[in-house]
């Protein structure tokens, strides 16, 4: 018998607490680009609910309204409905100064089960990341990287995807530290320090971009 | 890029997305770059210098709620500029608008 493919590599993408099926549609039907984008937002919010707690301890309470926000729209865009309307209620009661310590509790149940319901079907991307170089053939990635340094200098919306397309042929020759930097960067678009990253890999291949 | 949406003739509209959140930035690039040509900016610093680039965009999906220049600021700066645009507050309001 095989051994069952992860159900992040096929078949229905199976996360509790997120609607997945509506959330993969509206971001294009890009199966890698969603998950993808549950792992960064994972990885992005995990301390949001201190971060809000923080803002209004220091009376801050615009910023801390900012960030339920961002993360009611954040999580809502990616089919996680309940956290959406915890964040939503969050807000609500940031703005309305009441009942904020229950609402804010509220939102950090529901977003440690979020994110552990992502974790446990999509494992963090940057686990393995070591400074080792694979022994490929640096003038594989002339072109990709070319390719994308031109994406980022437009600030194109399409890098992310095309870094996630490139990701195989790259790791023939980019180190895993290397492409982990990198995803983390475009996938944030923080362009600038991609473009960077991209600078500092061309120089240690000794590589002229286009 | 494919533009299967777009009539044979012309090149695909460019839309500039602003919004300091990646995720929101990806989920609405990912649900627009078949169809368009997308450009990104995370806030409205960017945003501004990049709807006055030589590539001008067709339309700006703006969000309102973003620490430093915020949405509006960002809009009565562009609307202050001859070259203005039309646009539509980007509040997560009607998901699907008619681009």
């Amino acid at each position: 018998m095989p051994t069952p493919a992860p159900a992040a590599v096929c078949g229905e993408l199976l996360v509790t607490g997120i609607d997945t099926t509506t959330a993969l549609k509206r971001t294009g039907g890009n199966r890698r680009r969603y998950e993808s984008l549950l792992q960064r937002f994972a990885e992005s919010q995990t301390l949001i609910v201190n971060d809000i707690q923080s803002a209004l301890a220091s009376n801050d309470s615009l910023a801390a309204n900012r960030l339920a926000h961002s993360l009611k729209g954040a999580s809502a865009n990616l089919g996680a409905n309940d956290l959406a309307e915890a964040a939503a209620k969050a807000e609500a009661a940031i703005e309305s100064k009441q009942s904020i310590a229950p609402a804010l509790d509220a939102l950090r149940h529901s977003l440690d089960s979020t994110i552990a319901a992502i974790r446990s079907v999509l494992p963090s991307e940057s686990t393995a990341v070591s400074d080792l170089a694979p022994n490929g053939d640096p003038s594989t990635v002339a072109q990709p990287l070319s390719r994308l340094k031109k994406l980022l200098e437009t600030d194109d919306g399409d890098a992310s995807d095309f870094l996630l397309e490139a990701r195989s042929t790259l790791s023939q020759v980019l180190t895993p530290a290397e492409i982990d930097s990198l995803l983390a960067q475009v996938s944030n678009f923080a362009y600038s320090d991609a473009l960077r990253s991209i600078f500092a890999i061309a120089a240690r291949l000794s590589l002229a971009l286009e | 890029m494919s533009a299967t949406a777009q009539p044979a003739l012309s090149s695909p509209k460019l839309i500039l997305i602003v919004d300091d959140t990646p995720v929101n930035l990806g989920v609405i690039s990912g649900a627009l770059k078949d169809f368009y040509k997308t450009k990104v900016a995370t806030n409205g610093e960017r945003a501004l210098a990049l709807a006055s680039a030589d590539e001008k965009p067709d339309l700006i999906l703006l969000d309102v709620m973003m620490p430093g220049m915020d949405g509006y600021e960002v809009c009565s700066r562009l609307k202050a500029d001859p070259r203005h645009l039309p646009y539509r507050p980007d509040e997560r309001r009607g998901r699907n608008p008619r681009l």
